[in-house]
């Protein structure tokens, strides 16, 4: 399996010379699993300078999984070249939205109306389907099969597992661990925590014993608690995690577009200084790093 | 109304309930408590669990095949730990908005008075299973109580003028509203409800609470029994109206298994009606 990151950028694009060395592209991350299939988690910016890199493959299929519909996750969609040209294939997967009880389809109709972009869907020559996915229940393609897993964020955020001849990584999305809103003098306080313990375990059993895990670690430490219900983690948090999970290698991405190369490494490092988690090893996402196994 | 219990009817019922407006007291306090972005989690699950109609929509929503839960979510705090709060934010939000349509009453059963019944029965409900018979979680028990009676409420919306006649005819004979029920219509409120919540794909133990709630013997579960149990305690304290003139009282086997007779419970509820109080200025504001 090979990983390749194109967007690790949280929120909005975020380019300039402070950004050079992580990038500034927000969430795209290519996946090539060992039976030869493409599948894209996210379509950030990031996809843009993906597209460019498919063209002797064409004709292609790519698989494109969309953890959620906030706009850094689905605002390069339109910029994927491949849709524009025939004898490709586009699968776009993810979640139904509760909230105004749309499918994915909507995504890309939606960014392709005509006041926003010149091209209509109905203009795209590369043939798309959409599959709308349902919690824990796998999507198979080829040899690798997909689990989506519901994680908390401010809208349904579908956490997906990788799997691929024995193979496995697992990317968050957004995600903020879910904490309990009641105090402990409460008398909710208890039954709620029952249930946070009860949702947390069922998704370590998602995550357990991959390879690779991709988390959101958007804040410090020290920032979160001004940022608590926004829907993102920490650098421990998603420490916490994978040590939980018994992942072999975390890789943290989603980093504060206000956050310099800079800074990045210096919460990075912080962060590491502050927390002795038993994951083997541990590091941020970066425009262009490709993982290997 | 149709008297068969075909998917004709279920689909109708579901329809019916789908547009059903929720409690413009708690329409009015969610849309208030929202307008802050920061609002408390707390206050607004309180607002949300208080309210029957906005309670069955965002478990129909949360319990649908779109999500396929392993274990289905049979309260709102449950809810929102698989959801998040702000899609149960934005749900509670849209149900408000799209339905805050004014609440048809009857003169038979005010509405308010059918709210203070549900309320005081998911509160004694859960005292019944947090202190007779030691459940820590006792929240699945408040939320039997609340919406025990969810199918008189849609009758009450969609069919006022029949159902207020039956409301009256029981109260003139004394009988069971639901033996009224099922003598002019054919099908009881309890298994309008039940249809409805079955359909929604709300937990088993839920469904089958709301369907057998009259009918509590020895096979019943400890849910079924501690809403039956209250609605008899909640009857018998003349707290609000759920037109059901008929309250009877406990069976030995609600007597045995709770360990206790409906007189030792009442003794016990004087607290009620301010209780009661607190959970409806908590919808009110």
């Amino acid at each position: 399996m090979k990983v390749t990151f194109w967007g690790v950028r949280g929120s909005i694009p975020s380019p300039g010379p402070k950004t050079v060395r992580y990038g500034g592209n927000t969430t795209c991350i290519e996946v090539r699993t060992d039976d030869g299939q493409l599948i894209i988690l996210d379509a950030g910016t990031g996809i843009f300078p993906l597209s460019q890199t498919l063209f002797s493959e064409f004709p292609l299929h790519a698989h494109i999984f969309n953890t959620h519909p906030h706009w850094d996750h689905i605002q390069g969609l339109p910029f994927f070249i491949p849709l524009f040209v025939p004898n490709n294939r586009a699968t776009i997967y993810g979640a139904y939205d509760p909230i105004t009880q749309n499918s994915i389809e909507e995504i890309l109709r939606v960014q392709l109306q005509y006041r926003f972009f010149p091209i209509r869907e109905c203009e795209l020559n590369a043939k798309i389907d959409y599959v709308s996915l349902r919690e824990s229940e796998k999507a198979t393609i080829g040899e690798v099969s997909i689990t989506p897993v519901l994680l908390n964020h401010p809208v349904v955020n579908f956490g997906y597992r990788i799997d691929c001849r024995g193979k496995s990584l697992f990317f968050t999305g957004d995600f903020e661990s879910p904490y309990n809103i009641y105090d402990p003098e409460d008398d909710e306080f208890e039954m709620y925590q029952s249930l946070l313990d009860q949702k947390e375990a069922q998704v370590l059993e998602q995550i357990h014993g991959v390879d690779l895990l991709i988390a959101d670690s958007s804040y410090t430490e020290a920032e979160y608690p001004a940022k608590k219900g926004w829907g993102h983690g920490t650098f421990q948090s998603c420490m916490k995690l994978a040590e939980k999970a018994e992942a072999k290698q975390l890789i943290l991405t989603h980093h504060e577009p206000t956050r310099s190369d800079d800074a990045l490494e210096a919460a990075f490092q912080e962060a590491m200084e502050n927390y002795t988690a038993d994951v083997p090893e541990i590091a941020l996402a970066r425009e262009g790093l490709s993982l290997e196994w | 109304m149709t008297t068969n219990s075909s998917e004709d009817l279920k689909q109708r019922l579901t329809e019916m309930v789908d547009s059903m407006p929720a409690f413009p007291e708690s329409v009015c306090r969610i849309i208030e408590i929202t307008s802050d972005i920061n609002c408390s989690p707390k206050e607004l699950v309180k607002v949300v669990e208080r309210d029957p109609v906005m309670t069955m929509k965002i478990l129909k929503m949360v319990n649908s095949a779109f999500f396929a839960l392993a274990r289905n979510v049979s309260s709102v705090q449950h809810a929102l730990v698989y959801l998040g709060l702000n899609t149960i934010k934005n749900l509670a939000v849209s149900i408000a908005t799209i339905e805050s349509l004014p609440r048809q009453s009857i003169p038979e059963l005010k509405m308010s008075d059918f709210l203070v019944h549900s309320l005081a029965t998911a509160s004694v409900a859960q005292w019944l299973a947090k202190n007779q018979l030691n459940i820590r979680d006792a929240s699945d028990h408040f939320v039997g109580g609340l919406l025990h009676d969810f199918g008189k409420a849609v009758f009450i919306q969609f069919e006022p003028a029949t159902y207020g006649k039956l409301i009256l005819e029981a109260k003139a004979m004394n009988l069971p509203l639901a033996q009224v029920e099922m003598e002019h219509l054919g099908v009881s409120s309890a298994e309008v409800g039940a249809l409805l919540a079955e359909k929604w794909q709300l937990p088993e133990q839920l469904v089958n609470c709301i369907r057998t709630q009259l009918e509590c013997n020895k096979e019943s579960s400890d849910l079924v029994l501690t809403v039956a149990a209250a609605n008899t305690v909640v009857k018998a304290m003349h707290l609000g109206d759920n037109g059901d003139p008929y309250i009877g009282g406990f069976s030995d086997v609600m007597s045995s298994r709770l360990g206790c007779n409906l007189e030792d419970v009442v003794a016990q509820m004087q607290g009620l009606p301010d209780e009661v109080n607190r959970l409806l200025s908590m919808v009110r504001g």
